[in-house]
């Protein structure tokens, strides 16, 4: 028997190369949050060192810059009260 | 003064939980331990910050704040005769934690001055290293690397050129010592990424000991309180090569607001930062809309590779305008599509290999306009671990997509291994045929004017990513017997090789200076701008002791000696601590 892929879906199996969807990496503000810090976060995962986060949607993080700013100032202000 | 207090407790929680898995676990302050710090160490004995014979003339003194690895807090240069103590406070993030002191702290171990001095009196033949086995600094059967035991380091090389005097020396007693000791993982990390929260607890802690230790003062000289306002600098000797070099980072906002500050209960706060080392690097190019560059990924390499791409600052929100293409050796381009903030893709390949990371990361500058960036992530060269995915070697393309004629800053993290922690960290660079590292006599290029022609790959801008904000300090390094810029130093925007210059190497060919090891009296070999920006730090210390009133990089530039070098060069400061003869 010949192996060959459905023509009726020409590589359907098949992963395709390229970016995936964007989806967001955080969905509030913590110290240090960084993408060197989510990409290191899921290696532990991968590596069953840590418990996998919960997976957020695509806009989840988009009050972030604005947290992120608002974070800044408070511990500058709590920093000499 | 609570709040402060409070706040080291508080505000890293994230520390503490500890994501990139920097902390020991046993060096974590339980939370049913932790409490915010008290007046009681104005008063108890064993929480004196120094012995009475070690306070400062309340006049005269300047603290000088070390955040380093492994810095060797018992060294004879930071004590006086007695031997007694000069280092007032040393925290140890990641050390075992210790029950009854620094019960404030999120992790690790304090001691202080006076219990120092108590150590180094009782101590023997050897006596250091067993009081570092005794504090926790040295613990070889706790996981992590034990740079503590290491023979020379950078902590033992950058803190004694900072704050390390003989004994005898009259101005010693004006300067005590406040370190902080980094987890060695922080420093095992090739990129340096994981360092900023780390630095920033530090940062918080010296300040807060800084306060109390001015109190302190008052209330044994009997002085009145607020009397006591010592200056403060801190030297941190570490940075990055990526990142948007706009001052728009928490820790550079951090640092400028400290520095920004005039309180009642402590002096001018400073901060001194290395230029870097990385100019000649190839880790910085400007592109713009349309244009790309070559990412050359070298082959075994078990650490990640990282660039960073940061867009024109603009008016309005984030909104995706900001997208790079990616093309990986052998796999078709790939442009990224991102919407919101803070959203991550990964790119794989046709067999569903992910071979790379983007996030998108845009900031809010501090003049209220943003700045779209973009950080992307390669997968190591060599899987570390069998089964995981590994990226293919070789030159990788970067292109910014879209329109449009601004330039984009894109810079390459760097990826070094410091000696005794892992190896297998191999740097990726930018690969531009217009760059030129060597003119036809072999002399090695230093600036884009001597480059010529239009280069991706530029020298300028290649200063420490920490140390571009409005107040801090950048040092930079000249070879001791021209005092001509060390080729290797990085560069600002403007093409200055730093703020001040401080001798390092002693020429282009023998590029290294003597510094101390961990141990009284051994030294060892280092070089670097790690190594300027200690004597900068002991520099301005001193003149701050003296009663100089320094606000402002122009200010400190117009203090310091103009050197023998070139006469558009910064003021070049003498050498700060020649290495004593034995």
């Amino acid at each position: 028997m010949e192996l060959t892929s459905d023509p009726e879906k020409p590589d359907a199996d098949k992963p395709r190369s390229g970016w995936s969807a964007p989806k967001a990496a955080y969905a509030q503000f913590r110290p240090g949050l960084s993408p060197y810090l989510h990409y290191i976060h899921d290696l532990r995962v991968s590596r069953n060192q840590v418990p996998a986060p919960p997976d957020h949607g695509p806009d989840a993080g988009a009050e972030l810059p604005w947290q992120l700013e608002q974070a800044l100032r408070d511990l500058i202000e709590q920093s000499f009260r | 003064m609570m709040a402060l207090a409070n706040r080291i407790v508080t505000a890293f929680e994230d520390f503490v939980e500890d994501p990139a898995g920097v902390l020991s676990d046993d060096a974590i302050n339980p939370p049913g331990r932790r409490s915010m710090a008290g007046e009681n160490d104005l008063t108890d004995p064993a929480l004196a910050y120094l012995s009475d014979s070690a306070l400062p003339d309340p006049g005269q003194g300047c603290i000088i704040g070390v955040i380093d690895d492994a810095v060797p807090f018992v060294h004879r240069r930071f004590t006086l005769a007695g031997p007694v103590s000069r280092m007032a406070s040393v925290w140890m993030q990641d050390a075992r934690f210790r029950p009854g002191m620094g019960a404030d702290l999120p992790s690790g171990a304090e001691w202080r001055g006076a219990e120092l001095s108590a150590l180094l009196a009782g101590a023997g033949p050897g006596g250091e290293d067993a009081i570092y086995r005794l504090t926790g600094a040295v613990d070889l059967t706790r996981p992590g690397p034990p740079s503590g035991a290491f023979e020379a380091g950078h902590g033992a090389a950058v803190a004694p050129l900072a704050a390390g005097f003989d004994p005898a020396d009259p101005q010693a007693r004006n300067h005590p010592v406040i370190a902080v000791c980094l987890p060695p993982r922080i420093i095992a990390d090739s990129m340096g990424v994981l360092a900023p929260v780390p630095i920033l607890a530090g940062m918080l802690f010296i300040i807060h000991r800084a306060r109390r230790l001015c109190r302190f003062i008052e209330a044994r000289r009997g002085l009145p309180r607020g009397r006591v306002r010592l200056p403060v600098v801190i030297n941190l000797s570490l940075g990055l090569t990526a990142g948007p070099r706009d001052g728009s980072t928490l820790l550079e906002r951090f640092m400028d607001a400290v520095s920004a500050m005039e309180e009642a209960d402590l002096g001018p706060v400073h901060f001194v930062l290395p230029m870097g080392n990385h100019r000649q690097g190839r880790l910085r190019a400007r592109l713009r809309p349309g244009q790309s560059i070559g990412w050359r990924l070298p082959p075994d390499d078990t650490t990640i590779n990282a660039i960073e791409i940061w867009g024109p600052p603009h008016d309005h929100p984030p909104r995706g305008e900001l997208q790079v293409t990616l093309t990986p050796p052998g796999q078709p381009p790939a442009t990224t599509a991102f919407t919101r903030p803070w959203q991550f893709s990964v790119l794989s390949d046709g067999q569903g290999m992910p071979l790379a990371r983007a996030y998108y990361t845009p900031h809010l500058l501090p003049d209220g306009r943003w700045r779209d960036g973009i950080a992307v992530i390669a997968t190591p060269t060599c899987p570390e671990r069998l089964g995981e995915p590994f990226a293919p070697p070789g030159e990788w393309r970067v292109g910014i997509a879209g329109d449009g004629n601004a330039p984009c800053d894109v810079t390459a993290q760097r990826d070094e291994v410091i000696r005794g922690f892992r190896r297998g960290a191999r740097q990726s660079w930018f690969h531009d045929p217009a760059y030129r590292s060597h003119d036809a006599s072999g002399f090695p290029i230093l600036t884009d004017e001597q480059n010529g022609g239009d280069p991706l790959v530029i020298r300028r801008g290649t200063v420490n990513s920490y140390a571009t904000g409005t107040r801090t300090l950048r040092a930079g390094a000249v070879y001791r017997r021209t005092e001509h810029t060390a080729a290797y130093g990085a560069l600002l925007d403007d093409g200055q090789p730093g703020d001040c210059l401080a001798p390092v190497d002693l020429s282009a060919n023998n590029g290294a200076m003597i510094v101390c090891g961990r141990n009284s009296g051994s030294f060892a070999r280092a070089a670097g701008t790690s190594l300027a920006a200690p004597q900068l730090t002991r520099w301005l210390a001193g003149r701050l002791s003296g009663g100089a009133v320094l606000d402002g990089r122009q200010a400190i530039r117009d203090q310091a000696p103009q050197g023998a070098g070139p006469q558009d060069q910064p003021p070049v400061l003498p050498l700060a601590a020649p290495f004593p003869e034995f």
